[in-house]
């Protein structure tokens, strides 16, 4: 009887004993679950906080030197290591750094570099005849370190190839003296952050290209010239010319200009790689307000711009404008101004010379004759002048007018040729007028064509030898009168033709001898405004023809036509 | 002549040749550790395949595949020099499949 409860005693200790077994059982493994989890997200916490501080310093850089640099020093503090280098391939150089966490040996080093070297001739055998270029840097805090034996050689290491865009790029490699001192959970887990770098550095460049295009196309399409340069240290790179500059600078646009070629065509004046970097150092922009190249003129604009200064990396804009035709109508200005004023002094000093004669009263008679019309032609000479000037302004400023009427062509072309006549003799020129006595009359502005033609005429005796032959003929072509004037002179070369109706054709020496040389702006201002045409047919030593065209508009009863004011010249002069 | 290698041998080469080459592309550690996720390989410390049990091909792609899961990229660039060197042998790599050339 007393069996029974020590039975039932011990059955129920084990009972107990088992459900607490089961229980430790169940915590323990409940900690060893919650244990790896904490150990999981210590893990991703790391690589989160390793991975923040990699695309913080990463910035916008481009260079994989200084990725590799990057990723390398956010890594160095999370594991026990001798070294931590890194090697990177670029323009056929391998570069290798390693960073010292423990006093090694040159032969530990040596080996450090073969294991880096041994990895990137694995992945890219081309790479075997690429030179290498070897940099150190120790970074042991404490004095009292001891000195690692001479002899000794990395015991664990593990290498990392970095890969961008498939392109092999470069290996960083951890070392220890210590056997085993990497578990696989830290080596995998430096994988994986190396190569969420690498994606994140993909994402870059790709967001780097993509506004290197954007900015090409942009600039591509400015007339001034335009150049980016980059500045890193005394080091300066061409990221981006556009077409213009290429152009103004004597490249074709296929030419692939680099950075000391397109320096060296501002010349040793200028130098302009000093000009940068000195806009860089004093962050200030500069002007070259007048930089010859070739037979151009050019304004130079260097301004810095702000780019990735923490890193010691600028940019600069430098543009160019063409000023040659701003130059070139700088000097026709000075020109054209002292020539009026050489044009208007010398009738002047001619009236006041024969003035001081006339009022001394000692001239006989016909003397004073000759000094009283040496006042009147050189009075009229001058109001010519003055009117030439007067009507190019009006001209410019579209205020000039005509006022046409129903008139004959033919008289005034007569009239004129044979006003011209006497002079002409006197300089052994024939002058004859062909008329067309189909042309009716037809409303045009007989003073203003007049004077036209008086131009035109005036400027073939002038260009005229001796013995020439000048005719101003009259022809009707449906619906317009062709008034051709021809010489036997010396003719125009062609590139001058051009030149021959703007406003300063004397200073360009194209046309006239002396006077203003306004009056074939003139004449075109007076052709445009009846809505005809002028142009020039001129070969050298054969001689020139000028024609213009009116157009024939018959006037109807005026009387019933509506009042209506002159219509501005510079309206269809302009146009 | 089939393409697919028969031998143990031929295996051992071909597995030897990847896992050596991993050697000096990874280092030896890294190498040793991912190699011995797929089980059923023992290598010496210098990275041969002492023996292998299983399916070859079936070995070779899990080994693949674990160097894939540490940078694919270089063993993109790097598996296709192996393959060259011993015919026969397909190697799915993320959705591309590689082969090796056909066995003379």
């Amino acid at each position: 009887m007393i069996e029974q409860p020590i039975i039932l005693l011990v059955v129920l200790s084990f009972l107990i004993g088992g459900i607490a077994i089961y229980l430790v059982i169940r915590d323990q493994e409940h900690r060893l679950q919650l244990e790896q989890q904490k150990r999981e997200i210590i893990r991703k916490y790391y690589e989160v906080l390793v991975l923040q501080d990699i695309s913080s310093k990463i910035g916008y850089s481009f260079d994989i030197g200084s990725i590799a640099e990057t990723i390398v020093l956010s890594v160095e503090n999370l594991f026990n290591l001798s070294t931590i280098s890194y090697a990177t391939i670029a323009n056929e150089v391998i570069k290798i750094k390693t960073f010292q966490k423990e006093p090694v040996a040159q032969k530990y080093e040596s080996a450090v570099k073969n294991i880096l070297l041994a990895s990137v001739y694995e992945v890219n055998p081309l790479t075997t005849s690429y030179r290498v270029h070897e940099t150190s840097e120790q970074q042991i805090v404490s004095k009292n370190y001891i000195s690692m034996h001479q002899d000794m050689l990395p015991k664990s290491y593990f290498t990392i190839p970095l890969v961008v865009n498939n392109v092999f790029v470069g290996v960083i490699t951890i070392t220890s003296h210590k056997p085993r001192a990497y578990s696989h959970e830290d080596m995998t887990l430096l994988y994986g952050i190396v190569s969420q770098a690498e994606v994140a550095f993909e994402r870059i460049q790709g967001v780097i290209e993509n506004e290197k295009e954007k900015l090409a196309a942009l600039i591509s399409g400015i007339p001034s010239g335009a150049m980016l340069f980059v500045v890193d240290g005394e080091t300066v790179r061409l990221e981006t010319i556009n077409s213009s500059a290429k152009k103004f600078l004597g490249f074709k646009d296929q030419d692939d200009a680099e950075a000391f070629r397109v320096i060296g065509r501002f010349g040793v004046s200028v130098q302009l790689d000093k000009l940068i970097i000195e806009a860089v150092r004093d962050q200030k922009g500069m002007i070259l307000k007048d930089m010859k190249l070739d037979a151009k003129h050019f304004k130079v604009f260097i301004n810095p711009i702000p780019f990735n200064p923490e890193k010691g990396i600028n940019g600069v804009t430098v543009s160019l404008e063409d000023t040659t035709m701003e130059k070139e109508l700088e000097e026709i200005r000075e020109s054209f101004t002292n020539m009026v004023v050489h044009e208007l002094r010398s009738p002047m000093t001619s009236i006041k010379g024969a003035s001081a004669l006339l009022l001394g009263g000692k001239l006989a008679d016909e003397e004073r004759m000759k000094m009283l019309h040496i006042v009147k032609d050189s009075s009229e000479r001058m109001l010519t002048q003055i009117n030439d000037l007067l009507d190019a302004a009006k001209l410019q400023a579209g205020k000039f007018q005509i006022l046409q009427e129903n008139s004959n062509i033919n008289e005034v072309v007569e009239m004129r040729v044979e006003a011209f006549k006497f002079l002409a003799e006197s300089k052994k020129i024939t002058v004859e007028a062909k008329l067309d006595s189909s042309v009716p009359e037809f409303k045009f502005d007989k003073v203003r064509v007049d004077q036209v033609i008086t131009n035109l005429v005036s400027n073939s005796l002038k260009f005229t030898p001796e013995e020439g032959h000048i005719t101003v003929s009259v022809e009707k072509k449906d619906t317009v009168v062709q008034i051709t004037v021809a010489d036997t002179g010396i003719g125009i070369p062609e590139e001058k033709q051009a030149m021959l109706f703007s406003k300063y054709t004397q200073v360009q020496n194209v046309f006239s001898k002396e006077g203003t040389g306004l009056g074939l702006f003139i004449s075109r201002g007076i052709i445009d405004s009846h809505g005809g045409r002028i142009w020039i047919d001129s070969e050298v030593g054969k001689g020139t023809k000028i024609l213009f065209t009116l157009p024939i508009t018959i006037a109807q009863d005026e009387e019933n036509l509506p009042v209506q004011d002159p219509v501005p010249a510079s309206q269809q002069f302009l146009n | 002549m089939n393409n697919q290698p028969t031998t143990n041998d031929q295996h051992k080469q071909f597995l030897t040749a990847v896992i050596q080459k991993y050697y000096i592309v990874f280092g030896p550690d890294i190498t040793r550790a991912t190699v011995s996720k797929v089980s059923g390989i023992d290598i010496s410390a210098v990275g041969e395949v002492k023996s292998f049990h299983g399916d070859a091909q079936k070995q070779v792609q899990s080994v693949i595949k674990e160097f894939s899961n540490l940078s694919q990229a270089v063993v993109h660039l790097t598996v296709q020099d192996i393959l060259e060197r011993f015919p026969g042998y397909k190697i799915t790599l993320g959705s591309e499949q590689l082969t090796s050339a056909i066995q003379i």
